[in-house]
This record gives structure tokens, sequence and C-alpha cells, in this order.
């Protein structure tokens, strides 16, 4: 038990720090266009739920994981209950859609300045908070500015820290000015902990906002409740009468409750439950094939992996099929070292798998004028679940090409803040959400002076055409871009990404409106806004 | 008998204060740190020193421990870490729900075990007593989560009597409780019981291999009559003794039962705050914990000494 207690915390947990958590954090991810999902067998048939209308009322209830430190403050928000919490309370001003596009919430419309770095936002009229209070504005700005500045402690401060400044045009309009070009901005505003609440507004234990639900009690890591907004100015959404949502962080308890008919939804499933559940009456299981991918960053700074030959011998000599076969049990996609599914709109199609190949890794380890080579692999339980196992599948593979990987796991406890972007450890291991963009992922992960360029990497060509597609407004061209920059890391960077993990969901069968969401689980966090209850 | 119990009380206090101070530093040599955990993405070097500030962990640890030493006197826990929130109110909920827990667990197991252990002891050497020491052999030797599972697995999942799931919440009524404690209830009851039949049982038995109960029965009385009117006076004080550190094991011991049942009490609590390194509730659960094991102890050794005259005067 101590030992799946262990994996729960992280996976959702993923760390709250480092990249599991950011990943979190910052939610989205990229994804894949709904038809891809298929994979996996029992995967929900959309079209056979988008025959019904949906039907109002009911109680739905889900099995989150959380803590007692959990807060509807979105700057400092944790956990899967902070980010499903977000959009059930709480609307933002950018809807990202299944298929990764974006549409309007509460900014009705938005127009670039030439040049991508004046944004103006038309704030939408008439839309009431819990509390009565009408939008404007003032709310808006308030909302944004809790991110940014010196003092601020949000987790979307990196993300704001692109805002240069932000200024009121009128009651219902504002002007982001960037401080450089990014013509995908508007994807900023997505992210769970971009939600509007009222100018001022710091009761966090009693939230209010403009969703779909008012939150009626907050235990914080017990259970939350909400009912249905009878003001919701969306149409067509937030269908249920009443939400709650139980914590619950035990994986084996987490299954029960959905197989007892306790909850309704239950996001983070772990693969190896999948088939079970499968197993059980009229329980939906959902993958959504996304963006989630594992990582094993090789220093390209200090120790053996400044040599690119050598980098290059780790990418033939890990086996990802099995990888993927084996922990995963087919959930999931194989990775090919760079950070974009095959269903993001910058996929480089043109891109070669690389092969698992101990010959050719053998060659390149000549190359580098070596017969044998000897590495510390770090891993920990705070990336994801059974990575040291993971680690062993690796150094299974790369032993016929003579290379000797020592897997060593780390405890989770300061994992990230010690193992993990450590210059001195020549290989740890890393966990990535994906995010609603390529350059938001580029940006944080590869960029030279990226925050978590866990590899060290450093590519004078890559950092610049990084800016230059960020500013591009044409779509032919940046696509070009950005297929050049998945070349480069794909090539070059010391990062190796076996696979991409799907975001696995069950439902109980009173269940409708499922449909795979690649940015994240349960729906891209918007099931209590999407879904509807039968029975 | 009362400078027994002053100097009983002055050593468990002076334990208090030792396990206090255990649990302060060794919090302090943990890895990691609570900022930069709440931080993750906009954990700079400076954003997490602006939060330790605001917490104020960037005092001494030394001057740290003795303020919080200072606030327990006055009944202060302190604030959480991670939400700036009081320990205490919260904690006064959370020590509640566990206490309903394990009391109810402890309403049902005592009488149970006492009255298993008296007749296995009764039955000594026979089938009864022999299923009775196999079936404690099997639950001591088996983890709780085993039989946490496997009672949901049953009485929840196959057969749907019970929730599997315990959240209960303030103001609920005893009625709605029962169901959500019975699964719980049972696992403590099933994990605790063995280790009070077994010494309810060898301590009867070795009374009852005494002379003055062979004197007893040679003259005629029935076995029964012997246990109950010779025997069970003479036992009282080691069976009081052995339940009441059983009682201490219940409360302290109920993180794991605690954590698959989702059960709102000290221990979820503490796991909760542990994965979030937040070190001051960790600290205050850790406390209330050793608190009261050491009165547990203390109880158990007070009421050996009331009910048995011959420890009440020391030689």
């Amino acid at each position: 038990m101590s030992n799946d207690m262990g994996k729960i915390r992280i996976m959702p947990g993923a760390g709250n720090h480092g990249h599991g958590g950011i990943s979190r954090r910052d939610l989205m991810k990229s994804a894949a266009a709904l038809g891809l999902v298929a994979g996996a067998g029992g995967l929900l048939m959309p079209g056979a739920a988008r025959a019904d209308e949906p039907k109002k009322g009911g109680q739905l209830r889900a099995g989150i994981l959380g803590a007692t430190t959990n807060t509807n403050d979105p700057a400092l928000r944790q956990d899967e209950f902070g980010v499903m919490a977000a959009y059930t309370t709480y609307n933002h001003l950018v809807e990202l859609n299944p298929d990764k596009t974006i549409k309007p919430e509460l900014a009705e419309s938005w127009e670039a300045k030439p040049g991508a770095t004046e944004w103006i936002f038309n704030i939408r009229k008439g839309v009431e908070f819990h509390n009565g209070k009408t939008l404007t504005a003032d709310d808006v700005i308030y909302s944004i500015n809790r991110h940014r500045g010196e003092k601020s402690q949000s987790g979307a401060k990196s993300l704001m820290a692109a805002i240069a400044d932000i200024k009121k045009l009128d009651a219902n309009q504002i002007q982001v000015t960037l401080k450089s070009a990014n013509a995908d901005f508007p994807y900023n505003f997505t992210g769970d902990h971009m939600a509007i609440t009222p100018d001022g507004f710091e009761d966090w234990m009693k939230p209010v906002g403009t969703g779909g639900y008012k939150q009626t009690s907050f235990e914080p890591g017990v259970r939350a409740t909400w009912v249905h907004n009878k003001n919701y100015w969306k149409p067509g959404r937030a269908h249920v009468e009443e939400v709650e949502f139980l914590v619950l962080n035990d994986t084996q308890a987490r299954i029960a409750a959905l197989q007892s008919g306790q909850i309704d939804a239950l996001g983070l499933v772990d693969p190896a439950a999948v088939e079970m559940l499968k197993g059980n009456a009229g329980v939906q299981v959902v993958n959504s094939s996304g963006g989630q991918f594992w990582s094993y960053a090789l220093n390209c700074k200090k120790g053996p992996f400044t040599d690119p030959n050598l980098r290059e011998a780790m990418k033939h000599a890990i086996d990802r099929k099995k990888i993927l076969d084996i922990v995963l049990r087919g959930n999931g996609k194989i990775g090919n070292d760079q950070p974009l599914a095959t269903t993001d709109p910058m996929f480089n199609p043109d891109l070669a798998q690389t092969p698992y190949d101990p010959e050719k890794a053998k060659f390149f380890l000549k190359k580098a004028g070596m017969e044998s080579f000897k590495i510390e692999l770090n891993t920990s339980d705070a990336t994801f679940a059974n990575s040291a196992n993971v680690g062993q599948l690796y150094r299974q593979a790369a032993l016929p090409a003579g290379i000797t990987i020592d897997v060593v796991r780390q405890p989770a406890d300061g994992y990230w803040d010690q193992i993990w972007l450590n210059v001195d450890k020549p290989m740890t291991t890393g966990v990535w959400m994906g995010r609603p963009t390529a350059d938001m992922i580029m940006s944080m992960v590869y960029a030279s002076a990226a925050p978590w360029n866990e590899s060290f990497w450093s590519n004078a060509r890559f950092d610049e055409l990084l800016v230059q597609a960020r500013g591009e407004l044409d779509a032919g061209k940046r696509k070009a871009m950005y297929g050049e920059l998945q070349t480069l890391i794909h090539d070059n960077a010391g990062h190796v990404v076996p696979v991409f993990a799907d975001f696995i969901d069950a439902y109980s069968p009173r269940v409708k409106g499922l449909m795979p969401t690649p940015s994240w689980y349960l729906m891209g966090a918007r099931f209590t806004e999407r879904v509807w209850l039968e029975g | 008998m009362l400078v027994i119990l002053a100097k009983r009380l002055a050593m468990g206090i002076v334990l208090v204060l030792m396990a206090s101070a255990l649990l302060f530093f060794a919090g302090e040599l943990l890895p990691g740190d609570f900022a930069t955990k709440l931080l993750g993405s906009s954990a700079t070097p400076e954003t997490v020193e602006a939060l330790r500030r605001s917490r104020g962990v960037d005092a001494p640890a030394l001057a740290r421990y003795l303020q919080w030493l200072g606030g327990l006197f006055r009944g202060d826990l302190g604030t959480s870490l991670t939400n700036g929130r009081e320990i205490a109110p919260l904690i006064a909920t959370r020590l509640k729900n566990t206490l309903i827990l394990a009391g109810a667990a402890a309403l049902i197991a005592v009488p149970l075990a006492v009255g298993l252990g008296t007749l296995a002891a009764i039955f000594r050497n026979r089938l009864f007593d022999r299923a009775i020491l196999v079936l404690s052999m099997v639950t001591v030797a088996t983890p709780e989560f085993f039989f946490a599972y496997m009672a949901i697995a049953v009485f929840a999942v196959n057969l749907h009597w019970v929730p599997s799931i315990s959240i209960i919440t303030a103001g609920m009524s005893f009625e709605r409780m029962l169901p959500l404690l019975a699964l719980p209830v049972l696992t403590l009851v099933i994990t605790s019981c063995a280790h009070m039949i077994r010494m309810t049982r060898a301590s009867i038995v070795s009374v009852m291999d005494s002379d003055y109960v062979g004197t007893a029965l040679l003259k005629g009385l029935p076995e029964w009559k012997v246990v109950v009117r010779h025997v069970l006076p003479n036992v009282m004080s080691p069976i009081a003794a052995v339940v009441v550190l059983n009682l201490a094991d219940l409360v302290v011991g109920l993180i794991i039962v605690e954590a698959i049942f989702a059960y709102p009490g000290m221990g979820q609590l503490m796991v909760d705050s542990v994965s979030k390194q937040d070190i001051t509730v960790v600290q205050a659960c850790g406390l209330i914990f050793a608190a009261t094991y050491i009165l547990l102890n203390m109880i158990a050794d007070l009421l050996a000494i009331a009910l048995n005259p011959r420890l009440r005067y020391a030689r």
C-alpha cells in the first residue's frame, strides 16, 4: 500500500514542481485530434454520445486527487483538485477546444495589431458573477495582474512575464502589450491559473466566479460541492444540478469507488487498471492521446553527453515499443525524441522514427572512440509511476550495445529540487504534460535559457528560429519553422523521449456526452461543464 | 499513590518535550521544502525566498523551535506553511473524526477480544482454542491494507452493502455515518483483536496453572466458575494494560486505514502534509500522536497499579 500511495502522489502530483508539476499547472497540452483516440480498445465512441440530447439535472460525483493544502486561489492552486475546480467555478478569457483550436469564452473576441505584440481583447457583456456583480475589464485586469509582478507567487508567473503592460481601453475592452511578438498569445489565457474573479477578490474559502457552478462547500483535502449556476451565460453547457468532488488519493480506493458506484468520474487512471475496469459492466474508459510524455535528459553541458555521438547512441539503445507495451500496456504512442504528439497541428511527419538498433548504437559509441560505456540514470517516483522499472527496461535494451546503465532510484522528496536540473547529474528522468502550443513546450524545455532545460542543451539556430516562429503570423511559414525546430531537437538535443502516455479516464455508465480530449484528464479538466447524466 | 501519579506525569511531560524536539529537528532534515513545492513553475530563488519569509521560515531553527514550543503552551499550534491557515481548528475536526473511528473500533474490538481470549483459555488446547490461535496468527501476520482491500472488494464492490469510501462530514447524523464507518471499523477490529486475544488468553492460562486455581478445581467448582470468580480478578491488571496499549495503537495507527477509505482523520491529514512538506502541520500531528501514546501508556501503567494492590506499595 505504501507503494500505491506513493504512486498516486506522484502521478498527479507529479510533483508540484518540476515538470510534472508544471505540467499540471499549466495544464493543457497538446493534442491530438479527436479521431486519434482510437487505439486502445474500450474507447468511447463520440458519435453515439452525440446522438443524444443533453439532459438537465442530477448529481455528478468525481474522485479527485487532492490534499488538505488545496485552495480555490487560481494562483496557488495545486493538484488535480485545483485544476478541476478552476474549470467548475470559474471561466477564463479563452477556451481550448478538444481539437486544440481556441474559442472565445469571457473574451468575446480579440485581435492582434500587426507585429503580434499588441493585443486587444473585448470582454463579454452582461456576464454575472455568482455574487451578482457584472463582469467588467477591471475584473479581468485584476485577475491577470495577480500573476504578474515581483510579489506574485503564482504558478502562471512565468507565462504572464511575457506581458509588458495591460491597459483598460473602456469598460469592456483591454489592451495587452507583450515584451515580444507572440502569434499564439491568446492560448496563454486558456490555462486554469488564468481564471477570472471579481476585482479585489480574495476570499478563497468561498470563491466567486462566472462558471457553470457555484461552490457551496469546501473542505480542503476532503470534499467540495457545487450547485448549478442559474444565471450561467454559456448556452448548451453545465447540465447537471449538483457537482461533488471527493478527494481520493489511494489508487485502489479510487478504482473501487467507481466500481461500487460511489463516484461517476475518475481521471488519472493507472494503465494497469484499464483492462480490469473494462470488465465492469458499463464502466466507460476514455483514452485521450495527447502531449504527455516521459523524458530522459542527457546532460549536454557536463560529462560524457557533451559528445553528440553518445547522445545519438543512447537514442538508438532504447526499446520504445517494449516500454509502451509492458509499462503502459499499449495506452500511448512511442516517442521520437521531440516534444510534439503526432496529432499536434505543428507535428513534422517527415521526421524519421529512430529505431531500437543496438548495432547502430555501437557504431555511434565507436565514433565517440569507445568500446563500452557506463552511465548513471537517476529515476524517481516523483516523475511517473514505475520510473525505476522503465529504467531497468532501458538498461536491458542498452546492454547489447555495450552501454551499461546504472539505474538509481532517488527518493521522491527533493527529487525536483536536488537531482533534476542538477548540472552534476549526467542523466535524469522527467515527465511533461504537453502544452497547448508548440512554442510553449519548446520555450519551456529546449531554449538555451529555458527554465526547465533539463538536458542543458544549447543551440544557437534553435534559439533564433524559436523566437522567429513565435512572432510569425503566416501559418504555412510557421509550420515549416516548427518542423525544423523539431528536427533540431530530434537530431541534436540531449533528450530521449521513449513514449507519449495517454490520459486515461473512467466514468460510470450514466455519464453521457464524453469525448476524448487531448489537453488533460477528465475532458481537458472541463468535464463538469460538458457532460450530462442519464437515469 | 499520589507520588507515583506525580512521577508518571512528570515523566510524561519530559517525554512529550523530547518528542517535540525530535519531531521539529527531524522535520528540518527533510530534503526539499514547501516553498518550491508550492510555487512550482514560478519557483525562482526570489519567489521562494519571499514565500519563506512570509511564513517566517527564514529564522534560525532553534529560535523557531522555541517559538513553536511557546505557542504550544498557549494552545497555539501555529499556521500551515502552505496555505497560512490556523492549524488548531483543522486538527480539532480531524482529531474528532479519528477518535470517532478509533472509539467505534475499540467499542467492538475490546469486548470481543477479551471474550474470545477468555473462551480460548477455558477451552484451552481444544479445537476452539486452536482455531482462535490460528486466526489470530493470520490476522497479526497480514498487513491491514490487505483486509481493507478485501473488505472493499467483497462488501462494497461485489455485494454493494456499504460504501467503499468513508468521507464523513461535520453535522452528519449517526445513522448516515454508520454505513460509512462499517468497513474501516471492520478492518480495525480484525487487525487489533489478535494481540488482545492472545494476551488475555496467556494471562488467564498462566493464572489457571497456579496452585490456588488447582485447589479450587479440586474442591469441585465448575471450570467456568473458577475462571469468572477466581481467575479474572487476578488477570484484570495485565489485560487492562494490553487493552489500553491497543487503544493507543488504534489512535496512532489509523494512517493506512484512513488513507484507503479516504476517511478525513488525523492520519490522512498527516499523509497530506508530508506529501506537501507542510512541516508545521506534520509536527503538530506528530506531537498529538506522541502525546496520545504517552498518555495512554501512562494510563495503562496506572491502571495496572490500581488493579494490583501489590504494585501499590513499593518495596
